[in-house]
């Protein structure tokens, strides 16, 4: 039920202005009688003479406190959502995002959305047309039914609600695709109304109209869980935030491998946050942050880590000496870098990564390698020329995301032009390229310049450069930040890989193929399970395994009910029409109060 | 019977300020005013009295004593009886009608006006009495006392009688107590005509008239408004005596309950008059005078 006018609520004021006349005295006109003798007698035991008399039980006053909360009824215009008005085609969108498994309304949001669909559908009569929609991660048509309504009921039997957000954008656009021109048609969402930020306004051709669902926004939820530290020392931080409004006692439960290991109390205002610091013991895989004390949505409850340790990387770097690398390489907690001079170089297949800073070792090895300022003829260089300022060798290249190259100068470059290392050009000038990536025979990097002969070293950007320039070339598995359901991973496949595996919380094993054992990172978009997930990688010498978790996305919960759907400001009436297809009561509403007015007057004039 | 011309009333407005009518007069002279018992009067008139006397009527025999008037002897049953009897009759004396008008505000209220509508029976139970060669005495009386006019006899003293009526002063409270403080009316008939609405009741001029040997009547004035209240919702009753005044809602079932209480209160004031040897009668202002003095006056036994 809907009140479309609840300002009218402040009428209810009437209800103790009529107890209040009931202590007051009513100016009474005055009569002369020959005697009041017989009419004392007559009125003994109904005179009321104090105060407190006056509010003895009467007939009148409960019928006209009854009259008056009847009209207020009336004017807060209460409504019910129509049940039986389709007509036409009907498309419902049911939201299945992770917050309609609040259960501030039994028994939950979603069960009492679904409830709501069956009846709009069973007013479904023999020529109108449903179209069922999912609203979820991944919107999908579930059924589509014309007078026989039985496939949208055995799709909402099967329907559950997922870990992530609503794709609303997605889904409205399913919806308009499934109209039809020419046919009455009107879209119908059921929902919380937390949705995915639409990324563009949204027009709609027929009637939108919102079935809001949940009434509270009291949650408690885990928003971050993170494994810091070295081996001998790791820390977990876990935040944890009040989204609702009164204050909340949680106990925040350490597990660690599955094993409860530790656990405090935490007192949370309306909208505060908390956050906790936790040991991991070493050897430790998997840690969890789970929250009890209750409240209503119990799937951001609960947040996974993974706590293995990273394994330490070999670099060595062949330089007749270059501060700037050298620091920069040792930024990296995971990185063993080991300086040598280009006489003492060797081969050595154990060493993850190269970096030849003036010099090129012949033959250029397989292993993932940095060429800075290689001899001339090395993969074709040139000769040095002069340059001047840098720039990016390609717009929003990931490697130089957060890298400022304004005025960074270069004195001299060798000439990049005509090159055989082949790749992309990651650092360009006027003069030509001056960096250049590649990830094919073998992923390596080719810096044109002596680092001193350039302001780059000098400059905040370098190190960012560094970092993702090593993380190119030594590529985790998966990244080592937590992902959120519905969020693709990329998974990097290791040298010589032949099979990626990916196990997901459930038991349930994904095999992604490799094509011909190219380095391409595989897209692995099965993250709908929130949990840790585990990441097999079979090569010729044996079975690397790697974990990554996803945990509930903090943006959902804050499980408020959205009084409104905002589709980015699309004016009214002509981008989308949120019509509101309700029964108002208040019809009804008034005749009560005029049947109550009917017997406050048969009991007034009965004397009661 | 008729008057001699010279006798008949002037039914000018000034000789009939209570508006009694030819028409209902000519029928007034042709009733007399009756006491339920008989009671000795002071002159000879057309009543019977309790004493025997020299009238037509046989009343016993006795025998003689001397000192008796030997003229009343019966001879015959002398003759019979060989002994002197002497033949008793019933004296023929006059009554003394007083009217006792209850001249309280109260009585001025209601349509038809009580006060007046009281005056004029008064009026009609006067003028039967005076043209039955009674004697006719009246009294206005209220907390602030008694205004008496002293018995007057014959038929031309109705005018002034009459004017004595209309002219007493109303206002104060009902105060009965106040014909137990006034001087003794001669023995008769007493009509106490008033509405009887005070707190204290009739008891005191009952008591005070049964001792002056006096046949007693209520005559109990109402409104119809009294009778049937036609009073509703919320208003405050003032009452014109007291000043005082009650607030209250008044319903159906208010006005059943007054309706109860008035008979409640009539059924006491003739219980009260039943314990005292009086009559007791209410009458409402919407009574033709006519009917009420000529009929129900009559079944009462006042007027014959």
């Amino acid at each position: 039920m809907r009140l479309l006018a609840p300002a009218a609520a402040a009428f209810a004021v009437t209800l103790p202005l009529i107890v209040l006349l009931y202590f007051l005295k009513i100016r009474r006109p005055r009569v002369s009688i020959p005697s009041t003798l017989l009419w004392r007698r007559a009125v003994r035991d109904r005179q009321a003479n104090a105060p407190w008399q006056r509010l003895r039980f009467s007939w009148l006053l409960l019928l006209q406190l009854l009259v008056a909360a009847a009209m207020v009824g009336a004017l807060v215009r209460p409504a019910l959502a129509r049940q039986s008005t389709l007509s036409g085609h009907t498309v419902i969108l049911l939201d299945t995002s992770v917050t309609m498994q609040a259960t501030d309304v039994a028994p939950n949001r979603f069960a009492l959305a679904r409830q709501q669909v069956r009846d709009l559908v069973s007013g479904a009569g023999s020529g109108d047309r449903v179209t069922l929609v999912e609203l979820g991660p991944v919107p999908r048509i579930l059924a589509t039914a014309n007078g026989d309504m039985a496939p949208v009921y055995r799709a909402l039997d099967q329907l559950s609600p997922h870990a992530g957000a609503a794709d609303l954008q997605q889904a409205l656009a399913l919806a308009a695709s499934v109209a039809s021109r020419g046919e009455s048609t009107r879209l119908v969402l059921f929902s919380d109304g937390i949705v995915a930020p639409l990324r563009a306004a949204v027009t709609l051709p027929f009637p939108f109209e919102y079935h809001r669902v949940g009434l509270s926004a009291e949650n408690v939820a885990i928003t971050a869980l993170d494994v810091q530290g070295q081996a001998a020392a790791r820390r977990a931080f876990v935040r944890v935030q009040n989204f609702g409004r009164q204050r909340h006692h949680v106990n925040v439960e350490w597990h660690v491998d599955g094993r409860l290991a530790d656990a405090r109390a935490l007192d949370l205002d309306g909208a505060g946050a908390a956050e906790v610091t936790f040991a991991v013991p070493p050897g430790a895989r998997t840690v969890q942050g789970r929250l009890t004390g209750g409240d209503f949505l119990a799937a951001d409850d609960v947040a996974w880590g993974v706590a293995t340790v990273p394994k330490r990387l070999h670099v060595v770097l062949v330089t007749k000496g270059n501060v700037f690398m050298q620091r920069a390489l040792q930024l990296r907690a995971d990185l063993d870098v080991k300086t040598i001079a280009p006489a003492a170089y060797h081969y050595d297949p154990s060493v993850d990564m190269y970096v030849f800073d003036g010099f090129a070792p012949s033959p250029v090895p397989s292993t993932p390698a940095w060429f800075v300022n290689p001899p001339q003829g090395t993969f074709g260089v040139g000769a040095a020329t002069g340059v001047g300022l840098l720039r990016a060798g390609q717009a929003e290249d990931p490697l130089l995301q957060d890298v400022d190259l304004r005025d960074v100068h270069v004195a001299r470059s060798a000439d990049l032009g005509h090159n055989s290392f082949g790749g992309r050009v990651l650092l360009d000038s006027a003069a030509g390229p001056m960096a250049l990536v590649r990830e094919s025979p073998t992923r390596a990097v080719l810096v044109g310049f002596d680092l001193h002969s350039s302001d780059l070293p000098l400059r905040t950007a370098f190190p960012i450069l560094v970092d993702h320039i090593d993380s190119f070339l030594l590529p985790a598995s998966v990244g080592p930040r937590a992902y959120h359901p519905d969020e693709p991973v990329l998974i990097a496949p290791v040298a010589g890989g032949t099979m990626v595996t990916v196990t997901r919380p459930g038991g349930r094993r994904d095999n992604l193929g490799l094509g011909g054992g190219a380095l391409t990172p595989l897209a692995y978009a099965n993250t709908d399970d929130t949990g840790v997930y585990a990441v097999e990688q079979r090569t010729t010498a044996g079975v690397t395994v790697s974990q990554f978790a996803v945990n509930p996305s903090p943006d959902l919960s804050d499980i408020s009910p959205r009084e409104r759907i905002d589709l980015l400001g699309s004016a009214p009436g002509a981008a989308a029409r949120q019509t509101t297809d309700l029964v108002e009561l208040w019809p009804w509403v008034a005749g009560v109060a005029l049947l109550l007015l009917t017997a406050e007057w048969l009991v007034f004039h009965r004397g009661l | 019977m008729s008057w001699p011309t010279s006798w008949r009333p002037d039914l000018s407005e000034e000789a009939d300020p209570l508006d009694l009518g030819g028409p209902l007069l000519r029928r007034l002279e042709r009733l007399t005013v009756h006491a339920r018992r008989p009671f000795p009067g002071q002159a000879a008139g057309a009543r019977r009295s309790p004493r025997t006397g020299s009238s037509v009527e046989f009343a016993d025999f006795r025998s003689y004593v001397p000192g008796d008037d030997f003229r009343r002897v019966d001879w015959n049953a002398y003759g019979r009886l060989d002994r002197l009897m002497l033949r008793l009759y019933h004296a023929e004396e006059d009554v003394c009608l007083t009217l006792w008008l209850d001249t309280s505000a109260s009585m001025r209220w209601g349509t038809p006006d009580k006060s007046r509508f009281a005056r004029r029976v008064a009026g009609g139970l006067a003028y039967a009495a005076l043209t039955g060669f009674d004697r006719v005495g009246a009294a206005g009386f209220a907390d602030d006392g008694v205004r008496r006019m002293p018995p007057l006899r014959g038929r031309a003293a109705a005018p002034r009688l009459w004017r004595f009526i209309a002219d007493l002063d109303g206002g104060g409270r009902t105060s009965f107590s106040a014909i137990a403080r006034a001087p003794r009316p001669l023995p008769g008939i007493s009509v106490i005509i008033s509405d009887f609405l005070d707190e204290d009741g009739p008891e005191p001029a009952l008591a005070a008239l049964r001792g002056a040997r006096q046949d007693v009547l209520l005559l109990q004035v109402l409104a119809p408004q009294e009778l049937n209240p036609e009073l509703s919702g919320d208003i405050e009753l003032e009452d014109i005596e007291s000043s005082r005044r009650v607030e209250m809602t008044v319903t159906p079932a208010v006005v059943a309950s007054y309706r109860a209480a008035l008979e409640q209160h009539t059924e006491r004031l003739a219980a009260l008059a039943r314990a005292y040897g009086a009559g007791y009668e209410v009458i409402s202002t919407d009574q033709p005078l006519d009917a009420l003095l000529t009929g129900e006056m009559r079944r009462l036994g006042i007027l014959r």
